[in-house]
């Protein structure tokens, strides 16, 4: 008898969080990033249908059917993967199909998880704290509750304390608190538009503790916001129970401007001899 | 946001050039497949972007494409995967789209069109006049038949020659377009300059010419093309192709020791430094250590 997708992924993280690493879940929109994320040790490969909007050097920002692009872009990137599992952005208000078709679907093109991406979470930043409840985040939470039940890995972004409850309860692998778009960059949030670090950490404690109380095995992480390099999440990991972090932004955006525009000046700020 | 680059005047370009060449600054042309390189290659001082439709494989990964090691740049690469790329897609239809892409975050960059002028399954007249109506400044004749004397002579009984590509490149220029030729040898260089392209961008094997020094046998076949093409006419461009380019040193070795003017990146850039970038920043999220945690989660 084999083991389910989410028994495999998650003996996978338990060695990982016993070695005393954090686990690094890496948002990439094509092979090239997958392939270069897992040769560097990512845990975990999160294919978004927004993370194409980053490529083509735009904010992140979402269009299309969002299903249809990850489980397209999951296509591509499972060519370029060897072993880290892919997990699936999965939009939990699909208008056009029932969730459980694209998560069979999902299972077919060789996803081992899904987390909730697109969620209702990120749109409703400015809302009272327990609003996304009644919007739509319930079809988030039934998400989980039938990726679960077919033996899927499980990962959940949450922004408050609310969220973070609601999916523990619901059996939930990985709460992930989710502290807004990341900062930096060319195209990132701006900085003020975001929660500062201290309040980015407390935020993230009262995610971590609301989602322990409710599953005690639960694997808590961070994504976001002012977080976006191993500094910081030095910080995330020694104030918060917070054992690892997912970037996107942070992993396949923010370095890949840095390194081509300083390599590309360097080319043209070399100098030409003088000719006769 | 979305900045929509305008198509730039032939001569526009040419004046740009030449006042980079006054200012001793070698011109720097990136192959791109995504917005996100292209933009920041425009924002470092690049002066051109070439849209390379089958640079895309590359992007995409294909792991029968790209070594494991991102320093081994296989020779051929960028030509197998144009390849690669033929059953995926049509190059010519792909580079179209990724410079509709790419003018979406550009300013104020010549595109440049990679064109494969043997495309099998479209007239070439209309695939000039898409890449006009798209918005690009200029062509290339990429993906060429042009590194596999094998490949050309095999071929050509299908009627596909390295002569179509020279024929595309006239056309474009007929058609008021900035053109720019990959040569792989003194003859090329000759036909390609004699067809009136503004700029030749030469296929260099850095791997063997780094290091020569001035009259050495190694930079002979590149010196002869640039001989040969400057006898033609002394105001064409010289610029030299990526094939195993690592680093800034290389090139300014090169512009030192022969009379290239530029370097056209496309591995050495788009492909290479994703690689770079998010290996760097995965390795650094990942060799952070957590304390005093494990234990809990049993």
């Amino acid at each position: 008898m084999g083991i389910t997708p989410k028994q495999f992924v998650l003996q996978r993280l338990k060695v990982v969080i016993n070695k005393g690493k954090p686990i690094i879940g890496a948002g990439c929109s094509s092979g090239l990033i997958a392939k270069s994320a897992e040769l560097a040790g990512a845990d975990l490969i999160i294919v978004y249908s927004t993370g194409w909007s980053r490529l083509m050097g735009l904010p992140t920002i979402m269009f299309g059917d969002s299903n249809k692009v990850t489980l397209q872009m999951g296509k591509e990137i499972r060519l370029a993967v060897k072993d880290a599992p892919l997990i699936a952005g999965i939009a939990a208000n699909d208008p056009l199909r029932r969730i459980t078709e694209v998560l069979e679907e999902a299972v077919d093109v060789g996803f081992k998880g899904v987390i909730n991406f697109p969620t209702v979470g990120i749109d409703r930043l400015t809302m009272p704290e327990d609003e996304t409840l009644k919007l739509g985040f319930e079809k988030e939470l039934k998400l989980i509750e039938d990726a679960n039940q077919i033996g899927l890995f499980t990962m959940a972004y949450v922004f408050n304390q609310h969220e973070a409850k609601a999916m523990a309860a619901k059996g939930v692998d990985v709460v992930v608190a989710h502290m807004g778009w990341t900062t930096g960059g060319l195209v990132g949030a701006e900085a003020d538009k975001v929660k500062k670090y201290e309040e980015a950490t407390a935020s993230t404690q009262e995610i971590c503790q609301a989602a322990k109380k409710e599953k005690s095995d639960v694997i808590l992480l961070a994504h976001g916001g002012s977080f976006t390099s191993a500094e910081d999440t030095k910080v995330l990991y020694e104030y918060t129970a917070a054992v690892g972090f997912v970037g996107a932004s942070t992993i396949e955006r923010i370095p890949v401007e840095k390194e081509v525009m300083e390599t590309v000046r360097a080319f043209k700020n070399a100098s030409l001899p003088e000719r006769d | 946001m979305l900045m929509k680059t305008k198509r730039i005047e032939r001569k526009e370009i040419i004046s740009r050039l030449k006042k980079s060449l006054q200012e001793k600054r070698p011109i720097i042309g990136a192959a791109c497949s995504l917005g996100i390189v292209s933009k920041c290659t425009e924002l470092a001082g690049a002066d051109l972007v070439i849209a390379y439709g089958p640079e895309r494989a590359l992007s995409m990964g294909f792991p029968m494409l790209i070594a494991d090691d991102s320093k081994f740049t296989p020779a051929w690469l960028s030509w197998l995967a144009s390849r690669a790329m033929v059953g995926l897609e049509n190059p010519n239809k792909a580079t179209i789209e990724i410079g509709r892409e790419i003018m979406l975050v550009s300013k104020d960059i010549p595109i440049i069109a990679g064109v494969a002028a043997n495309d099998p399954v479209s007239r070439l007249e209309k695939v000039l006049e898409d890449v006009v109506e798209a918005g690009f400044s200029g062509v290339i004749n990429f993906p060429t038949l042009g590194p596999d004397p094998l490949g050309r002579t095999m071929y050509s009984s299908y009627g596909f020659s390295f002569q179509r590509e020279i024929e595309m490149l006239k056309m474009a220029r007929e058609l008021g377009l900035f053109t720019m030729g990959y040569v792989f040898s003194p003859q090329d260089a000759k036909a390609v300059v004699e067809c009136g392209v503004d700029a030749i961008v030469a296929d260099v094997d850095w791997d063997r010419v780094r290091g020569a020094r001035k009259g050495d046998e190694r930079l002979q076949e590149i010196q002869a093309i640039c001989e040969v093409a400057l006898n033609e006419r002394p105001d064409i461009i010289l610029l030299a192709h990526d094939r195993g380019a690592e680093d800034v040193a290389d090139t300014q070795e090169l512009y030192e020791n022969t009379k290239i003017v530029g370097f056209v990146g496309s591995i050495c850039f788009e492909k290479n430094l994703i690689e770079r970038g998010v290996t760097g920043m995965v390795r650094a999220l990942k060799d952070v250590q957590i304390k005093g945690k494990g234990e809990r989660y049993g």
